[in-house]
């Protein structure tokens, strides 16, 4: 850069550069929380100090161990919400001074084992539920002979103190320990459950929206000791005795050059404490009105005018002027806006909380389908499963290299100790594809045959192609309930555009001739179909099936946050946590099964 | 009576077909008939009668219509108006079931790109049209052995179709026409895929065989030489409209018009060129 551009730089810059300069002239990073209390927090502070100190303010997204590392490199300066006592990552960091616990964001903090309120029947302790009839009451769907707990998704601390305990309380063979994949798809399957009025047993906590909105009883349990919390922590502890967490230390988390640079907002943040039943109803508000956390963070900046005035600075204070902040009027150039926001989020309540049991008695339907298949894989000895696909191989292809490959590669699955999550994930594949292939097959036939139809369906294959899978997920899991069943709905939405777009195309590109020749033979339209076009159409059918497997493959993981279980849940644990290895291997096993699959299909695909 | 008769046979190919039949009868030029209405105009009143037995040629320049017209016979394609006699009934009205019966029973056809099924062997598609038409499956072959020997493929009956030379598929085209026993053959430019020995060859088999089996053939071409080698008769077709049909001495003799002399002229050159 030239001596002339840099000053011209400095020229138009030069109001925000000195402001920025009370802030150690760089960003301030904040940690992207993803819970509903620590994106509050952040917004309000962050709205705190770029207004009142005229600092800029970014906030990085990432699960809590990767934010917490990047506070102890400096990458992130401020964490808004900071289990001290439960993270080892942060320990670590505040032992080698990477990083500092500062003031309170709350006290009072409150962290369990939770059922609602309506389920009273007695239980109000751990100790009963390894009672029969409470396994009954929180009976698993997938495993009826065992009661579901609903755990933290994993790379959250609390899912492996969750899971400690479990064990330590006996419950863990009793108990499906069940990880919901990610945050919304908990919150969604507790609100559902309590739209619904059913049996629940669950991990919560305060603050939270959860605990803002819906009625809970927390299960006593044995009480706190230092030496037990510590085990179970502890990835390496015995877990052999379960007690209940500490009252909880939660603190604002800053990298340590922040605190040494910044003097005045390590004092605000001395101060920030929210009143827990103050962050409660925000938090309800926020859920309730689906407000985004700016815009509840503004609210509560207009309403607890004293509150945040006795945080900040005098000089601080003046310069926040919240009054000619509007909230919730979104500016739009345009002159009529209209929202489906409100009726599309009431008509979904009052869907689940109304016809719940239905959408409930369709979902059992699909579990004990994708059951059967489960044990029907789960049967076959490893070697028949391996020798099965090798001959298909072969079959398909008549090649021996390929037949070889595909026993070699299948083998080796198993021996990296991946062969029973490869079967759940190869049983929510196979069923998948197998309605894929119910639904796509007629459909295809159909555009091909229809043009009214085919005008009709192409649009819908769109926007089942490109609408983020997480838009229907989270409501089919209210519907549905977590686990398989909406996993594979996703899968089949998402899988189903080529199987009926290639099956088209098959039947378009018959040749013409063959079918006048079919034709003035005096075949039957079924006849033409199924001895003229079906035949000619086939590699390109084939092509179908196989992009469905495909995409099914890749759907695996989406499945997995919505709580499928298989190589997908791997995945996912494995990044969450940090374990790049495990992550890779189920990664691998992914590739695995995708290369194989793919070599069959299009082997069958090719041959005439 | 005769075998086939076109009457008033009028096609259009477009959306708005029947609303342009009356400048059609008025005798409205193509162009302004495809200006006005979006319709192309196939065939404008075609009137013609083929025997029983005879080999009826139909020849004419590219998009003259002659594929529309035989197409007509076994409605492959549905007229716009006019009738279509076959031993005196017209088939214009015939529901699915009826026009699918005959198919069946009445007519056959032999395609120019010989519509074989690449996935089935060569027995198998000879037999193609017995078994649509829900005949017995061990008889069919037996009859489809017949075919395949008296066209001269014996041997082949396990062949799939990519694996012969053009002439042998027609072969195998052919069989299948005439392995369903109908009195009317379709032959839609049948022999035009192939090379000038094989496609003598070919015509060598179908009057062969026609001197036995006495069908009443329907045969399209462009080339005159072809028409008046298989002809009986010869219909020139211009435009959607016939503009002489002949003897092809009638033809050779006596042209109609400028059109049908600049296709004989034709002829006469190439065969002062070869001979
Ligand atoms: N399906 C169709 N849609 C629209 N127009 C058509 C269709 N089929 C034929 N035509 C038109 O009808 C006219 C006659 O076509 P036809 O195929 O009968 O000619 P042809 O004499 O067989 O020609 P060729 O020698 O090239 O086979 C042409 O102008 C053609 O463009
Ligand atoms: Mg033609």
């Amino acid at each position: 850069m030239t001596p002339r551009l840099i000053l011209l730089l400095l020229l138009v810059f030069s109001p925000v550069l000195a402001r920025a300069d009370e802030c150690g002239g760089r960003t301030i990073m904040f940690a992207g929380l993803n819970w509903e209390s620590g994106e509050f927090i952040t917004a309000v502070l962050r709205a705190l100090i770029e207004k009142g100190y005229g600092c800029r303010t970014d906030s990085i997204p990432g699960n809590t161990i990767t934010l917490e590392q990047a506070v102890a490199n400096d990458d992130v300066q401020l964490f808004a919400e900071e289990w001290v006592s439960r993270s080892d990552v942060w320990k670590k960091a505040v032992a080698a001074g990477q990083a500092k616990a500062v003031g309170h964001p709350f006290t009072g903090a409150a962290e369990g084992w939770y059922v609602p309120d309506y389920l009273a029947a007695g239980l109000h302790s751990v100790e009963q539920l390894r009672e029969p009839r409470y396994v009954a009451l929180f009976k698993d769907p997938e495993q009826p002979d065992r009661g579901r707990f609903l755990n933290c998704p994993s790379g959250w601390t609390c899912e492996a103190v969750n899971s400690a305990k479990l064990h330590a309380y006996g419950l863990d063979g009793v108990y499906v320990d069940f990880r919901p994949g990610t945050g919304p798809a908990m919150d969604a399957a507790i609100t559902a459950a309590y739209l619904q009025r059913r049996p629940l047993l669950f991990y919560s906590w305060s603050p939270s929206p959860i605990a803002g909105r819906l009625k809970l009883v927390r299960l006593d349990e044995p009480p706190y000791t230092p030496e037990c919390w510590e085990d179970l922590t502890s990835a390496k502890g015995s877990h052999q005795k379960g007690c209940a967490a500490p009252e909880a230390d939660v603190a604002y988390g800053v990298s340590a050059p922040f605190a040494e640079q910044a003097p005045e907002l390590v004092a605000l943040l001395e101060k920030a404490t929210f009143p827990l039943d103050t962050l409660n109803q925000a938090l309800a508000a926020m859920a309730e009105r689906k407000r985004s956390p700016e815009a509840q963070a503004q609210e509560f900046l207009k309403e607890h005018g004293e509150l945040w005035r006795s945080w900040v600075s005098p000089e601080a204070a003046q310069r926040i002027d919240v009054a000619g902040t509007t909230l919730e009027t979104r500016t739009s150039a345009f002159p009529w806006v209209v929202s489906i926001r409100g009726p599309v989020n009431d008509g979904l309540e009052k869907l689940v909380r109304d016809h719940g049991s239905a959408f409930r008695s369709i979902a059992r339907a699909g579990l004990a389908l994708i059951g059967l298949v489960d044990r029907g894989l789960a049967a076959l000895p490893w070697w028949l499963l391996v020798a099965a696909f090798a001959g298909l191989a072969w079959a398909g292809s008549r090649r021996p290299v390929l037949a070889l490959a595909v026993a070699l590669l299948m083998t080796g699955l198993g021996v990296l100790g991946l062969w029973e999550l490869m079967l759940q994930t190869l049983s929510l594949m196979l069923l998948s594809t197998a309605i894929t292939l119910l639904i796509g097959l007629p459909a295809g036939i159909l555009c091909a045959k229809r043009r009214g139809v085919k005008a009709l369906v192409l649009p819908v294959l769109d926007a089942m192609q490109t609408m983020p899978s997480f838009v229907y997920l989270i409501p089919a899991l209210m519907l549905f309930g977590l686990g398989k069943v909406p996993a594979m709905l996703a899968t089949i939405v998402y899988s189903l555009p080529p199987m009926i777009r290639l099956t088209t195309l098959g039947i378009e590109q018959v040749d013409p001739e063959i079918r006048e020749a079919a034709a003035s033979f005096g075949v039957t339209p079924f006849r033409m179909l199924v001895s003229v076009e079906l035949p000619l159409a086939r590699p390109t059918v084939m092509a179908g099936v196989n992009q469905a497997i495909m995409l099914a493959l890749s759907m695996v993981v989406v499945a997995s946050m919505i709580g499928a279980r298989g190589l997908g849940e791997q995945v996912l644990n494995g990044i969450q946590t940090l374990d790049i290895g495990q992550g890779l291997e189920a990664g691998i096993g992914i590739v695995v099964l995708a290369f194989v699959l793919d070599r069959i299909t299009q082997g069958f695909g090719r041959r005439g | 009576m005769a075998k086939i008769e076109l009457h008033k046979l009028t096609k259009l190919f477009g959306a708005q077909e029947a609303e342009a039949v009356p400048m059609v009868e008025q005798g409205a030029e193509k162009q302004a008939i495809l200006a006005k209405t979006g319709c192309s105009l196939a065939l404008r009143r075609v009137d013609l009668t083929v025997e029983e037995g005879e080999i009826m040629v139909v020849i004419g320049l590219s998009g003259s219509g002659k594929s529309t017209l035989v197409r007509h016979i076994n409605r492959l394609i549905d007229p716009t108006a006019g009738q279509v006699l076959v031993d005196g009934k017209d088939i214009t009205g015939l529901d699915d079931e009826a026009l699918r019966e005959f198919r069946r029973r009445s007519v056959s056809m032999v395609f120019q790109g010989f519509g074989l099924m690449p996935h089935r062997t060569v027995l198998e598609n000879v037999a193609f049209g017995l078994l649509a038409r829900e005949e017995d499956k061990a008889r069919s072959f037996d009859k489809a052995r017949h075919w395949i020997e008296t066209v001269g493929l014996s041997g082949y009956e396990a062949a799939k179709p990519e694996g012969l030379s053009g002439g042998m598929r027609q072969r195998v085209g052919l069989a299948r026409a005439l392995a369903v026993d109908t009195g009317i053959l379709l032959m839609d430019e049948a022999f035009s895929a192939l090379d000038p020995l094989t496609r003598a060859d070919m015509q060598d088999l179908l009057l062969d065989l026609q001197a036995r089996l006495k069908k009443t053939v329907l045969f399209v071409t462009h080339d005159l030489d072809e028409a008046i080698r298989l002809g009986n008769r010869i219909a020139v077709m211009r435009d959607g409209e016939l503009v002489q049909v002949d003897t092809p001495a009638g033809i050779l003799d006596n042209p109609e018009d400028d059109y049908v002399r600049r296709f004989v002229q034709r002829r006469s050159g190439k065969t002062g060129l070869s001979s």
